[in-house]
């Protein structure tokens, strides 16, 4: 399952270990992003738990997709 | 531990827990002090992340136990009542922790005596009396605000004309805006010789060009030019610069993820203002969007996001704002028709939280606006056409005042015209331009 993941602001600091955290709890890491701190990753449902667990990890939660309207509609 | 102590009279009833206040970047701090002075380890706290849309269910708290309110930055804590004197003491501004209070019993308006249903009633009767008689033309929920409809003439569209935006001396010049979208037709003549930084977050996909036409009309909206080849204006910040962030594919689809990955990229390149018209229909937000605003603002970036589509007002469905866009650190935008009336499929907040709700309306009915060539122009409708209004006006403001971040939603909010529609629907009224 695809993830976003919110990091507090003590995981910000060094983002290369975060990174190394997040991947060695079962995340395949897509982004990490430094200003808002925000990550996103895929990853197994039953590693969820190992991944909240990782020290600077605030939140974890699932990604939606988001669909738009198609090209043709009235209303966008 | 419960609070066992008899309540006096006149004296408040506690439920003998407490309400922890963090400081705004005090939640981590703040829960360590929890841990070392009341014994609250990070086991015995419950988040309210967990807990998703159905909400956080405080009756599961243990005796020892307590719940973090993410959102908020509250905590509602089990503990013995003299380690939270003992907090209290330290609490404060200086502090991780701004206060401890017990947390007080409240009745519903029924059950308290001297206030009974017939006295609410009749309040109720009275103010809608007072509110029909002050507003005479208000027709139901659609609202009626004016005599005549604003209309397309040669020069503007009614967009530009009821925002005032046609009429404005400022131009964007100086002020980065990022467009967050199915990208840009980077060959339309409206941007010809225009400054664009672009880039696709799509996986597999190199250009930011739009093979869709929704982020074109978006960006013809906030950013176009001050006088297309052809026809009327409709692009409110024409010297601004353009970032560009395809985070919608083609065929219209994208990630939080993504999404994230693009509102980061376009903070990192010092844009002021992020135009988000997107989202998916879910009732809820998240602590990764709530923290993303909150950080952009803090950086000097004001997002806003379309508060979704998703109402069909005349079948009596209100709908609900939609995701991202009911984040309280993103500023939501619902859409009006030219007769400044609620657009049938633009969405009232259904009040989940605070902050949560339409926070500014703008035009979102017969939009006329760029559209990927050959057609180079078209009409549609949409909140996503009336957030790009407000984006382009946000630089707008901008430049004109210097304002960024929360200055600049303050800026927006201020100055926006009020109109007889209820705040649910169009929050504080229409955006103005200066």
């Amino acid at each position: 399952m695809d993830v976003i993941i919110t990091l507090e602001d003590a995981a910000l600091v060094d983002l290369p270990a975060t990174r190394k955290r997040l991947v060695a709890a079962g995340g395949d890491v897509i982004h990490v992003n430094k200003i808002t701190g925000t990550a996103s990753a895929r990853i197994e449902p039953g590693d969820l738990g190992r991944l909240r667990a990782v020290p600077g990890v605030l939140a974890v939660e699932a990604s939606e997709n988001i669909q738009i309207a198609p090209p043709d509609s009235p209303i966008q | 531990m419960m609070n066992s102590a008899i309540v006096q009279p006149g004296e408040p009833e506690t439920t003998g827990r407490y309400i922890v206040t963090f400081r705004e970047d005090g939640h981590t701090e703040g829960l360590a002090a929890l841990k070392k002075s009341a014994g609250l380890t990070k086991a015995k706290m419950m988040s309210s992340a967990d807990f998703g849309a159905s909400g956080i269910d405080l009756s599961q708290l243990a005796a020892d136990g307590g719940a973090v309110l993410e959102h908020l930055g509250i905590a509602v804590v089990n503990i013995d009542p003299n380690a939270a004197g003992a907090m209290a003491l330290e609490a404060g501004e200086d502090s991780a922790i701004l206060s401890i209070e017990p947390e007080g019993v409240m009745y519903a308006l029924s059950d308290l005596s001297g206030v009974t249903t017939d006295y609410l009633r009749g309040f109720r009767d009275a103010a809608q009396s007072l509110y029909a008689a002050a507003v005479p033309d208000q027709a139901g929920e659609y609202g009626a605000e004016i005599e005549a409809a604003f209309a397309d003439t040669a020069a503007l569209t009614w967009g530009l004309l009821a925002t005032k935006a046609g009429a404005s001396k400022f131009s964007g010049q100086g002020i980065n805006v990022a467009i967050l979208d199915t990208g840009l037709f980077l060959a339309h003549p409206d941007f010809t010789g225009r400054q664009i930084i672009s880039k696709s977050f799509i996986a597999g996909v190199a250009s930011a060009n739009d093979g869709h036409g929704h982020g074109t009309h978006c960006t013809g909206t906030a950013c176009g030019p001050l006088k297309p080849a052809l026809g009327r204006r409709y692009g409110i910040a024409h010297k601004a610069l353009i970032h560009i962030g395809k985070v919608l594919s083609d065929q219209g689809s994208g990630s939080d993820g993504g999404i994230l990955a693009g509102i980061e990229r376009a903070i990192a390149n010092n844009c002021q203002i992020i135009s988000m018209s997107l989202g998916a229909d879910v009732p809820t937000s998240t602590v990764a969007y709530e923290t993303a605003g909150q950080r952009a603002l803090n950086a000097g970036t004001l997002i806003v996001a379309a508060a979704s589509n998703n109402a069909d007002r005349k079948a009596g469905d209100f709908g609900f704002v939609g995701r991202p866009a009911n984040s309280r650190t993103f500023m939501a935008v619902g859409a009006l028709d030219n007769r400044l009336r609620i657009a049938n499929f633009s969405p009232r907040d259904i009040a989940h939280a605070a902050g949560t709700a339409v926070d500014i309306a703008a035009p979102g009915v017969d939009v006329f606006s760029s559209w990927p060539m050959p057609t180079r122009n078209r009409i549609i409708n949409g909140t996503s056409m009336a957030t790009p209004h407000v984006a382009g006006i946000a630089a707008l403001w901008a430049q004109a005042t210097g304002a960024r971040g929360a200055a600049l939603w303050q800026q927006l909010i201020v100055n926006a015209r009020g109109i007889t529609l209820s705040s649910a629907d169009v929050g504080r009224g229409l955006v103005q331009a200066p």
